[in-house]
């Protein structure tokens, strides 16, 4: 595994700026039932190239937090900025990755990894080459005439993450798309991730997961929230080393003592719940 | 796999043909023996008949069948497509725009509900008794299955999957043409599909009431002169007309929905 070098999240925003800033977030929603508040004057900036991990307790509004940021769901009090100016709509320069793997199933893999480079209108022959290329990355030469019914989970998240990586976005939002998968494939992907990411320069990851492990992994910052209305809890600074080898992370020197840390913060939400 | 496919293919059509022929037989010996030829007539009653039908000279219905079958396949056809189209059209459009249809709705149900041959007389009221009578009833028993499938069809796309195609930057038109349409195609096919014996329906029933040619006209000159072969000759015509239809459109559908999984399709209904 060849991985470019990278300096670490704090020299880099220095250098890179911060194209992803929440002011004060607040979004409620109505429904029959009531009010439901689901994120509460949630504060939050993400430095270029850096890589966040948001964990909380299920239901404290992560994935309302992710369709804040992409513009699906308008905020009902505050601003989100993107590139310091204010995001109304859909922000289609952040690529969203979700927890479902919503492929087309109309579309052959290969046409599924090339759709956000067709409708980016990226030249025919472009486009071939990147899917080609990521699909080879992560696993899934051979597949390409494969309908995506006809795949595992796995392969049908791989395909999911690299149809939004292969038109490089410069923020990428990933809502636990490694929820549904094995212990040992979630590793596999989270390797790959990492990898890919290493070799996108200046490509900002916003990570949910309710695994603390894959957490820490992955960030170079891990969000803790809190239970619902979301609020930021913690914001804790993950030290260890680029290059990560997730497969050994966890008896890193150093490992333990993050998760006990983070653990002690996050227990108190998941027992309140 | 092409082989294991062939063989399963091979093996349906024959236990078909076996079924139909079984049948046959079966008819053939027990009509005159057990059951009346005058009320049930007899297998090669009728394919005689249809010889004549095809071939004969005469004055009545020798020699008839092309241009009968010319008649009526035409106004199926060209209303099947009016309607169909319509349907295609104004299930779409009214998909788009939930006032609209919330405004229609009671009345689509109502009008829906409503026998629709029973519009026939009035149909040949307005257009005569020449074929455009028959157009105009196809195109409109046409144009409610697709226009019902289409309309639920593209309502029920995942909404989850249009966001995804929208935040990667998917314009409004590339959204419909790459997301909305292929999610809904198995709607609208299935709509098409169940228009077409609607179309031959309305077309048959419309030359049954008034007319001086066509397969329904036939039909009923048969039934005036007490003629069970004929009427059987004509019923069968029909029969294979809706057959081949269905044969072209498996044949689409095939194509077009060539990406679902084989048990979805044949739950559809695909395996006829």
């Amino acid at each position: 595994m060849q991985l470019g070098s990278r300096g670490s999240a704090v020299e880099r925003s220095l250098t890179g700026g911060v194209p992803l800033r929440l002011e004060s977030v607040s979004k409620t929603f109505h429904s029959r039932g009531g009010e439901v508040e689901a994120v509460r004057e949630l504060s939050l900036e993400v430095p270029r190239g850096e890589f966040v991990t948001v964990v909380g307790p299920s239901g404290c509004g992560k994935s309302t937090l992710m369709n804040l940021i992409v513009g699906l769901v308008e905020p009902t009090s505050g601003a989100i900025h993107y590139d310091g100016r204010v995001v109304n709509g859909i922000n289609t320069e952040i690529g969203y990755v979700t927890q479902d793997d919503n492929l087309f199933p109309w579309r052959t893999v290969l046409r599924n990894v090339e759709f956000g480079m067709e409708v980016r209108h990226f030249p025919a022959k472009e486009r071939r080459e990147r899917a080609l290329q990521f699909m080879e990355r992560v696993g899934l030469r051979g597949f390409e005439k494969h309908y995506p019914h006809e795949l595992s989970g796995g392969m049908r998240q791989r395909a999911n993450i690299i149809r939004t990586l292969c038109y490089n976005p410069k923020v990428i939002l990933m809502d636990e798309p490694f929820g549904p998968l094995d212990a040992q494939t979630r590793l596999q992907l989270q390797a790959q991730l990492l990898d890919l990411w290493h070799e996108q320069e200046d490509t900002t990851i916003v990570f949910i997961t309710h695994d603390l492990v894959e957490a820490i992994a992955l960030a170079d910052r891990v969000i803790v929230m809190t239970k619902r209305p979301g609020q930021i809890k913690k914001v804790y600074q993950v030290d260890l080393a680029r290059p990560r080898d997730v497969y050994t992370l966890q008896f890193q020197e150093g490992f333990q003592k993050i998760y006990r840390d983070l653990w002690r913060v996050l227990e108190t939400e998941v027992r309140g719940g | 796999m092409p082989w294991e496919s062939l063989r399963r293919g091979l093996r349906l059509l024959f236990l078909r043909l076996a079924l139909g022929l079984a049948f046959l037989a079966i008819w053939q010996f027990t009509s005159g023996r057990f059951i009346s030829t005058f009320w049930f007539s007899q297998p090669t009653l009728i394919f005689d008949h249809l010889r004549i039908y095809l071939l004969g000279e005469g004055t009545v219905f020798e020699g008839k069948l092309i241009s009968d079958l010319f008649i009526t396949l035409r106004a199926m056809i060209t209303g099947y497509i009016l309607g169909a189209s319509a349907g295609l059209i104004l299930g779409f459009l009214l998909a788009q725009w939930p006032l609209a249809a919330q405004v229609l709705r009671p009345y689509l149900l109502a009008f829906y509900g409503v026998p629709r041959i029973a519009l026939a007389p009035i149909f040949i009221l307005w257009f005569g008794i020449g074929i455009e009578s028959k157009i105009f009833l196809a195109a409109l028993l046409a144009f409610f299955m697709t226009f019902f499938n289409t309309f639920t069809g593209i309502q029920s796309v995942d909404l989850q999957q249009k966001n995804v195609a929208r935040v990667m930057g998917a314009s409004q038109l590339a959204l419909v043409n790459k997301v909305i349409l292929p999610a809904a195609s198995p709607w609208i096919i299935a709509g098409l599909r169940v228009s077409i014996p609607y179309a031959l329906v309305a077309a048959v029933v419309g030359e049954f009431i008034a007319s001086s040619e066509g397969l329904g006209f036939r039909l009923v000159l048969a039934q005036q002169q007490f003629d069970t072969t004929g009427v059987m000759a004509g019923i069968f015509i029909l029969m294979f007309i809706v057959m081949f239809f269905n044969m072209i459109l498996d044949q689409v559908e095939g194509y077009v929905l060539r990406w679902r999984p084989v048990e979805e399709r044949r739950a559809h209904g695909g395996a006829f």
